[in-house]
């Protein structure tokens, strides 16, 4: 094929080399590698504060930056053709119709019906009254009560 | 309208005849049904980026089931959660990211034409990839050992030394095993990930022993890169909210 | 403007070139069809897979629906579970997802393109054969294991116990694997068929220039990529449920069982799009192919595919209106339900809107195009009846439910199918059929298929419930009206099976453009040559232009 070859792409007449070979100098992937290390260990830290319940949200904002960095530099989508970008963002829209619908059902459940309780069943089922429980703690009167009622020996 | 198709055969430099057309003229990478190497790349660069989306659709199932299940019982997560192990976790997230920037330089390598550059960091890559299954691989004994499993298998084992008590609580004690059934659903699909790109990348470096890619043509490093980064991706956010929500 | 064949607009007036050998004809040998990444001959592999599949489902159809004719059953509860799950299942997962996409789209879609294949010819065998694995696990399972869940798999009933009690789950998570790999082979069709609309056009194919066809089909495999990973994670999900029991789905267990509804259905149901919109795509090619005029509403069909793609997102609550879902998500699911109907209704009158003033043929593809638009628009008005949450709770469950979605599956997308096999099996296999014998056909399919179902909807609407092996007798005229319309509707199918394939045999040698048709897969000769086209061709026209009859597409090239 001739250098001055005329090819189509998409119905159009358009370059041979459509796809952008863009090379990113090495210091710049250093750069994010470390900006990642200073989330991760952002992420660590705020678990260990007591942020109520804001601690999800913002658990979940820094993994979005991370997320974002990983996607936009080491995935090159910020250099890539932007439908590429479109696919991207569009499959995380439908994620989000798919737990927003979900969890529309979920929440308003019990505001008319009755049909399926689960903090009803949560608390049946007695899941909501445990106290915590690790192998490395004294056991509470409670817990070795049940120990020995239930537990095998 | 009719003349003005005359000659584009000559134009476009090859015909449709599959068997008739002059091989020499074409790089050996270029499979027959493509016009040009840039028609082939960007096809295959989109048919990832798709195959990705269909990736994080599945994802997403499990990661609504764990939504679901930590709004349906609070504090049976938090109470759980507490099992695991947050160093373990921590230190695979840095070695899957740091994974992530080797196989990102490997890319690059072969986008400059640096073959042996490559090899390199590919190779980091599968080790790094390796070094977090056997971390997954202490912490899943870890779990079998003191019974922390999904459903019907789990029966944690407990004791107060201070008390003489020792024993074992079964799953109608504190729900924990409806964590641990989310916990081992998304890390395990996860480590099947994991294990099928060690797999890619061992095959993409086979080729690039063989001198497969070059600056011209390196498309499959780029696309197992670009599966390789997603895996990264999800284990970014299964940390924070397996390992250490509160 | 000269009015020039189609082969010479395409070919800068060369004129025609002398035949060639053909794809089926390139490659000779069992092992030339078992390796071929040539997409015509992996479309014809999928056609002859999905008809096998749709004779079988359709003959277990027959079997109970003998049964039904009398109040008792014959067949026993459990052997009617057990066929009619088979029956479900065969025709959802086997049959009608891959019918129309995975045959006919494979074949037809690189051709209408003017492109050598597809973007991915390798993967596309490999989603031909991860089919075939599939679809042996899910048979398997059903037949081997008694399963009788019918082919929505609904918890906890399909967690607790198969037909006999054993509480073995083998042929649950058998079956589910099988729907899981079929989900896999659904997806990689998609992924090729996306890329190669992006990627493959030829010179000159704008997307306004994209035949319909095309176009359904690119909205169909972008519900595809969306939605079956989403099964799949379901399908997941049920297997882990059955076998660790991690309380997910089975309330005993602490899990949701309305929770399972949510996610099969977000599949599910953009999964009955994946169903329809192909057969849409069928029938704006042959209605304005054979009433010779330029399709009204290009872009309208064109753009109300993909927003009926992603309105199919939206909606999938309305299965779920008495599951014990919350009362306002029922609403709303109700409400997104009737905004699907505005793009469908918009291709409904721009079809009708093609037929007039034009010059109709009433041949075989013709007669199934408009039995399309009667029974599909029953189809899609009782459709309404169901999305309305009030009227559903009554009809939920009710023949109602199995009328409205036959009327659509089979009266849209089979009746399309047949439509677009008429259209086409000159072009696929070079060879013509007799257009009497085809005529007989679509009657008897007609009456039959509206015999059948159309009782079904008064069975429905007076209480009779489905998937039962016995019923009150005073539905009995019911039902023996609805089976022996189903023997007339299955006399007619396998009387289409008998002459297309006597055509195979004994029929005319096809012309390379019979119908005068405009797309670009007219313009090789049929049938194709391996390598589809000559020269690549060059477009610089829509796909239904005809000149010499639609004055506004004659003005408009001026």
């Amino acid at each position: 094929m001739s250098a001055d070859a005329k090819v189509y792409i998409k119905g159009r007449a358009a370059d041979a080399h459509e796809a952008h070979h863009h090379v990113m100098p090495i210091s710049t992937y250093l750069k994010v590698f470390g900006a990642l290390m200073v989330l991760t260990v952002l992420t660590v830290v705020v678990s260990y504060l007591d942020l109520g319940p804001l601690a999800l949200g913002v658990a979940m904002l820094v993994a979005v930056i991370k997320a974002a960095a990983v996607i936009g530099y080491f995935m090159h989508l910020k250099f890539d053709t932007r439908f590429h970008t479109f696919v991207f963002l569009s499959t995380l829209l439908f994620v989000a119709i798919f737990f927003t619908l979900t969890f529309f059902d979920l929440k308003t459940r019990d505001m008319m019906n009755q049909t399926w309780d689960s903090h009803a069943y949560a608390r049946d089922a007695g899941l909501d009254q445990k106290p915590a429980l690790r192998d490395t703690r004294p056991l509470t009167a409670e817990e070795i009560e049940h120990l020995k009622t239930h537990g095998h020996h | 309208m009719s003349t003005a198709h005359v000659g584009h055969e000559a134009a476009l430099g090859h015909d449709a005849h599959g068997d008739g057309h002059d091989h020499a003229a074409h790089p050996p990478h270029l499979r027959h049904h493509f016009d040009n190497s840039g028609q082939q790349e960007s096809a295959a660069k989109l048919g990832m980026w798709i195959f990705l989306a269909t990736e994080l659709l599945m994802f997403s199932g499990l990661f609504l089931a764990y939504f679901v299940v930590r709004s349906n019982y609070p504090e049976m997560v938090l109470e759980a959660h507490e099992r695991l192990d947050k160093i373990l976790g921590a230190i695979n997230t840095v070695v899957l990211i740091f994974s992530s920037l080797t196989m990102a330089l490997a890319v690059r390598a072969s986008q400059t034409n640096q073959r042996v550059q490559a090899r390199w960091y590919l190779l980091v890559t599968i080790l790094c990839a390796m070094t977090f299954m056997v971390v997954k691989y202490m912490e899943y004994s870890a779990k079998i050992e003191h019974g922390t499993l999904p459903g019907r298998f789990y029966a944690e084992h407990v004791q107060d030394l201070a008390a003489g008590v020792e024993g074992t609580l079964d799953r109608w004690y504190g729900g924990y095993q409806l964590f641990f059934g989310i916990y081992f659903a998304m890390t395990g699909l996860h480590g099947i990930h994991v294990l099928v790109g060690i797999g890619l990348i061992i095959w993409i470096m086979w080729k690039n022993e063989k001198g497969a890619y070059s600056s011209e043509y390196y498309t499959p490093v780029e696309n197992v890169g670009l599966y390789w980064h997603l895996v990264d991706l999800i284990w970014i956010f299964l940390f924070p909210l397996l390992y250490l929500v509160k | 403007m000269t009015t020039t064949t189609l082969e010479e607009q395409i070919h800068g007036g060369h004129g025609a070139h002398p035949e060639e050998v053909d794809y089926l004809r390139a490659k000779r040998g069992i092992w030339s069809w078992m390796t071929t990444v040539d997409h015509k001959r992996i479309g014809v592999m999928y056609m002859v897979g999905t008809l096998l599949g749709f004779l079988v489902a359709g003959v277990l159809a027959l079997i109970f629906r003998a049964d039904l004719m009398t109040p008792d059953s014959e067949l026993g509860r459990e052997l009617y579970n057990k066929l009619f799950t088979l029956h479900g299942a065969i025709m959802v997962f086997i049959f009608i997802i891959p019918a129309i996409p995975a045959a006919l789209g494979n074949f037809f879609l690189p051709l209408m393109l003017g492109t050598k294949d597809v973007a991915f010819p390798r993967l596309n065998l490999m989603s031909f054969y991860v089919w075939v694995l599939g679809l042996i696990v899910l048979l398997a399972a059903i037949i081997a294991g008694n399963l009788d869940t019918g082919w929505t798999f609904y918890t906890p009933y399909s967690i607790k116990s198969n037909a006999d009690g054993s509480g073995n789950i083998a042929p649950l998570v058998l079956a589910t694997t099988g729907a899981f790999i079929l989900g896999f082979s659904s997806i990689l069709t998609g992924v090729n068929f996306i890329v190669t609309v992006h990627k493959m056009r030829a010179p000159g194919m704008t997307w306004n220039r994209m035949p319909l066809f095309v176009w359904a089909s690119y909205a169909t495999a972008v519900i595809q990529v969306l939605a079956t990973p989403v099964l799949a994670i379901t399908l997941l999900l049920l297997m882990l449920e059955n076998v660790f029991q991690i309380g997910i789905f089975n309330p005993a267990w602490g899990g949701d069982p309305v929770l399972f509804q949510h996610f099969f259905w977000f599949y599910s149901h953009p999964a009955v799009y994946i169903m329809i919109l192909p057969a849409f795509g069928i029938i704006s090619e042959t209605i304005s192919v054979h009433s010779k005029k330029h399709i009204f509403g290009y872009k309208a069909i064109a753009l109300s595919s993909v927003a009926i793609a992603i309105i199919s997102f939206l909606v999938w609550g309305h299965h779920m209106f008495v599951s014990g879902q919350s009362e306002f998500a029922a609403a709303l699911f109700s409400f997104l339900t009737f905004a699907v109907a505005v793009p469908t209704a918009i291709k409904v009158f721009s079809w009708v809107a093609t037929l007039y003033k034009g010059v109709i043929t009433w041949n075989a593809s013709m007669l199934y195009t408009l039995t399309f638009l009667f029974t599909f628009t029953i189809g899609g008005l009782t459709g309404i009846f169901l999305g309305a949450l009030s009227v559903d709770i009554h009809f939920h469950d009710s023949y109602f439910v199995v009328a409205h979605f036959h009327y659509v599956m089979m009266g849209g997308t089979v009746i399309a199918l047949l439509a677009g096999i008429h259209h086409w099996f000159p072009k696929m296999f070079g060879k013509m059929y007799n257009e009497g014998h085809a005529r007989i056909g679509v009657i008897l399919v007609f009456i039959g298929f509206n015999m059948t179902f159309f009782t079904q909807f008064m069975l429905g609407s007076q209480g009779m419930p489905r998937r039962y092996a016995e019923y009150d007798p005073v539905f009995q005229p019911y039902h023996v009206i609805s089976s022996i319309g189903s023997f007339i509707l299955g006399a007619g199918l396998l009387w289409t099976l008998v002459y297309l394939v006597m055509a195979l045999k004994n029929g005319k040698k096809a012309p390379a453009n019979p119908w005068g048709a405009a797309s670009l897969e007219w313009a090789t000769q049929s049938p194709p040559i391996e390598h589809n086209f000559h020269e690549t061709p060059h477009v610089d026209t829509d796909p239904y232009n005809y000149p010499e009859i639609d004055r506004t597409a004659a003005k408009a090239h001026h």
